[in-house]
């Protein structure tokens, strides 16, 4: 551990009476590794900061919110029943250094805001903003994957494309009328064993069967609530909308997308979200909270500066000064 | 420190490339035929520093991970083909589609492109032609004794010849593709097939979901004014947020830079 090649005088070292003056030596030097990682903890406040500002106006984008949490360096002694000296009193009888006064402060993890963001008006017919906790489902080359963004494109080939090519991906096999429900699953429903299968990355086939076409569809498409896509009166597919059980378990691959390593997590049955068509979901981004954020973390981060900076000229004054008195 | 300064001069980057392409659409209020384009934003990939769902040891899991965005990316721009205004000229040349379709052009260097811009001319030997010279396909020829030329909204071109009276002379077709918003803007108004847009399918006007043609009129810029003032502030003030992180970022650089 760094702090004690800095100061590795103890209080209780062997031979040594734990002399007060060393005491707060080590003090100081553990301190200041303290403010070090306060420092560091809000360098990353402001990362986080940096990425939800650029991505203001990222349609579907979902906030991160670095959480921290402290670490304690190190327990030096057991904590117990405080003991009576017998004899004078020194200054380490009164305070038990146990290591749970210097305790740094670590990123512990970064949870995404998963809250609505603001909804704009497009008209287009293949814009559509998912109104709840629900995520579209689109094959990528890397599997399966969930996403908020619902500026569909079509294709060439008349399948129906997120804006960065990937399929989105309909409830069940293509052809709804007579097709036949993959894995028993019926319309309407997410049913856990297929979606398992599938973010499992094994069936592309699976997949494929499930995208979603509209070639010789005509213009006039219409997507109902529930995510029933229409082509005139003919419904062509339904889109696939996951919920998730804990939503705190995706994984974010950038581009919009999140991944779920955990088949259990995903929710059956009738969800909860809503489609609009002609809507678009926007970043969730809220610039007064992140400006704020900027601040505190930005002083925050001068203030561990400052107590650096005089655990310095206190450890200047310990090597330079003690001496000559 | 320096992840929180490259990743707020992406989202410049990124701001700049939307406020350009707002100025584009304001600076072509006024053209003909004009389709307003969109700029879409996607989030970069992140650094997993651990993985949400990670073991932690028997029976636990990490219930959130640590991932750092690195900033955003211009993900797509293209045109959103949405029908602009019409504006009466009462010129008979001045065709407009109501509805989805291109009008199919032969340009000088021989290349076909879509337009939806219908204002139209005729040469010195009577050929339909745009402002720009592009020939109208298949090449539509008005006898220079023809009178009173009226297009039908089904794209018939009709003239009244002396001594034969009202005759058909050509038939106008229109283009659309699967993927409209695949095409690529060539400038002037015209537009190019590509891999993405998939090939022209060609069909009568007003039959089939195509629009059907209203002579003596031409589609305005389809930009909403409104709407790109409301976009520009929100670009101009997100710019100004990044630039207030980089600041900051700068600051904090600076401060450590300066602690002994």
């Amino acid at each position: 551990m760094p702090i004690a090649l800095i100061c590795p005088v103890g209080a209780d070292y062997p031979g040594h009476d734990g002399q007060d003056l060393f005491l707060g030596g080590e003090y100081l030097a553990t301190g200041m590794w303290t403010s070090v990682s306060g420092a560091s903890a809000q360098m990353q406040n402001v990362d986080a900061v940096a990425n939800n500002l650029a991505n203001a106006d990222t349609l579907g984008f979902k906030k991160d919110i670095p959480t921290f949490k402290e670490y304690l360096a190190s327990v030096e002694r057991e904590h117990g029943p405080e003991d009576i000296p017998r004899g004078p009193i020194k200054d380490k009888d009164l305070h038990h250094i146990d290591g749970r006064d210097q305790a740094f402060v670590v990123v512990d993890g970064t949870y995404t805001d998963f809250r609505q963001g603001t909804l704009r008006v497009t008209q287009a017919p293949l814009d559509i903003a998912l109104d709840g906790p629900g995520f579209l489902e689109v094959s990528t080359p890397q599997g399966v994957r969930y996403t908020r963004q619902g500026s569909l494109k079509m294709a060439m080939d008349g399948r129906l494309v997120t804006s960065e090519g990937h399929p989105v991906l309909s409830a069940q096999a293509a052809g709804l009328a007579g097709a036949q429900p993959v894995d028993g699953v019926q319309p309407g429903q997410g049913g856990p064993a297929t979606q398992g299968g599938v973010a499992a990355g094994q069936n592309s086939a699976r997949e494929a069967a499930r995208f979603i076409n509209l070639r010789d569809r005509g213009t006039n498409i219409s997507i109902a609530a529930n995510g029933e896509i229409y082509a005139g009166e003919d419904l062509v597919a339904k889109l696939n909308v996951v919920e998730f059980q804990d939503l705190k378990q995706l994984r974010k691959t950038g581009s919009g997308l999140f991944d779920n390593r955990n088949p259990g997590n995903i929710l059956g049955g009738q969800g909860r979200t809503v489609l609009r068509q002609g809507v678009l979901e926007t970043s969730n981004v809220n610039p007064i909270e992140e400006m704020t954020n900027l601040i505190k973390a930005n002083r925050l981060f001068e203030h561990d500066l400052k107590v650096m900076k005089t655990y310095g000229e206190l450890l200047g004054r310990e090597a330079n000064d003690i001496g000559k008195l | 420190m320096i992840r929180a300064l490259t990743t707020s001069a992406t989202g410049l980057e990124a701001q700049q490339a939307n406020i350009e392409r707002i100025s584009n659409d304001l600076a072509n209020v006024n053209t003909d035929g004009y389709k307003r384009s969109r700029t879409e934003f996607h989030d970069l990939m992140y650094e997993t520093t651990k993985e949400p769902g990670g073991s932690l040891g028997a029976g636990t899991q990490s219930p959130v991970g640590i991932q750092n965005g690195l900033g955003v990316k211009v993900g797509t721009s293209h045109k959103i083909f949405e029908q602009g205004p019409a504006k009466m000229t009462y010129h008979p040349y001045d065709l407009m589609i109501e509805g989805r379709g291109f009008f199919p052009v032969q340009l000088p260097n021989g290349e076909i492109a879509y337009t939806r811009n219908g204002a139209f001319h005729i040469d010195a030997q009577g050929r339909l032609q745009t402002a720009q010279g592009a020939q109208l396909i298949p090449q539509t020829v008005l006898p220079s004794n023809a009178l009173n030329v009226t297009v039908g909204g089904n794209g018939e071109v009709k003239a009244a010849l002396p001594n034969q009276g009202e005759v058909i002379i050509a038939q106008i077709q229109l283009i659309t593709f699967p993927n409209e918003q695949g095409l690529m803007a060539q400038g002037d108004g015209l537009y190019k097939a590509t891999l993405a847009s998939g090939a022209p399918v060609q069909g009568i006007p007003g039959e089939n979901g195509l629009g059907s043609i209203q002579q003596g009129a031409v589609e305005g810029s389809n930009v909403n004014v409104a709407n790109s003032m409301v976009d520009m502030i929100a670009t101009q003030r997100a710019y100004e947020m990044g630039t207030k992180v980089m600041g900051v970022a700068d600051q904090m650089w600076g401060a450590t830079a300066n602690i002994k």
